[in-house]
């Protein structure tokens, strides 16, 4: 099954240039499935990293314009889009030439697979 | 700041035949959309856009793309880091 899935992930990750790395975790930023290429950074993929995107979630959801559903950030080098799906989180890394609204629409996409693994975790 | 260019949308969208006008840059983000237009194609417009530009890379200009479907047909143009989309009735 999580095979299945992590395949999934490798097939939308084709459809867009510059993508490195997809990957879903739980508000603490533990992998739940990640799905990532050779030239994925390796500090993106670290526990580390993934937990200060929920926290940086968490932050943005008090700014008083309702719950925070997606940030994008751009470096020099890597963009990186989270989307919040509670009690997960899809983080995605790409090239920062990479297209932007193309990753945003991967979103919808990846609904159906994020709403499996919500079942699975809310069983948990 | 983004009233000049939702005014110039406007002028297109209120074209007879137009049902639909979006922005884009060159990332993909939409800047405007207005009718028929789903903010969530900006991303797809410019890649597509791209794509064609690189059929002709010596030229000057970036190519019109004209899709063509039975509810409706989209001219794509852009121009530096923007890209204009027109959603049309078919004729």
């Amino acid at each position: 099954m999580a095979e299945e899935m992590k395949k999934y992930l490798h097939e939308i990750m084709s459809q867009i240039d510059g993508i490195h790395a997809v990957l879903i975790t739980d508000r603490d930023g533990v992998p739940v499935l990640k799905a990532a290429t050779e030239s994925a950074p390796e500090l993106a993929l670290r526990p580390g990293f993934l937990t200060t995107v929920g926290m940086a979630t968490d932050q943005a959801g008090k700014l008083g314009m309702g719950k925070s559903q997606r940030i994008a950030c751009i470096y020099g080098k890597y963009q990186v889009i989270h989307f919040n799906r509670f009690p997960l989180m899809v983080s995605m890394i790409a090239s920062s030439t990479a297209n932007t609204g193309m990753l945003l629409g991967l979103e919808a996409e990846l609904s159906s697979l994020v709403q499996d693994l919500k079942a699975a975790v809310d069983v948990i | 700041m983004e009233k000049p260019l939702d005014r110039c949308l406007d002028e297109v969208f209120n074209t007879p035949g137009v049902t639909g006008v979006l922005c884009a840059d060159a990332q993909g983000l939409c800047l405007s959309s207005k009718g028929t237009a789903h903010p969530r194609a900006a991303g797809v417009i410019t890649s597509l856009m791209k794509q064609a530009a690189q059929l002709e890379p010596t030229a000057d200009n970036l190519p019109v793309l004209r899709l063509e479907s039975e509810s409706c047909n989209i001219l794509i143009q852009g121009k530096s880091e923007i890209t204009l989309a027109v959603y049309k009735t078919p004729e």
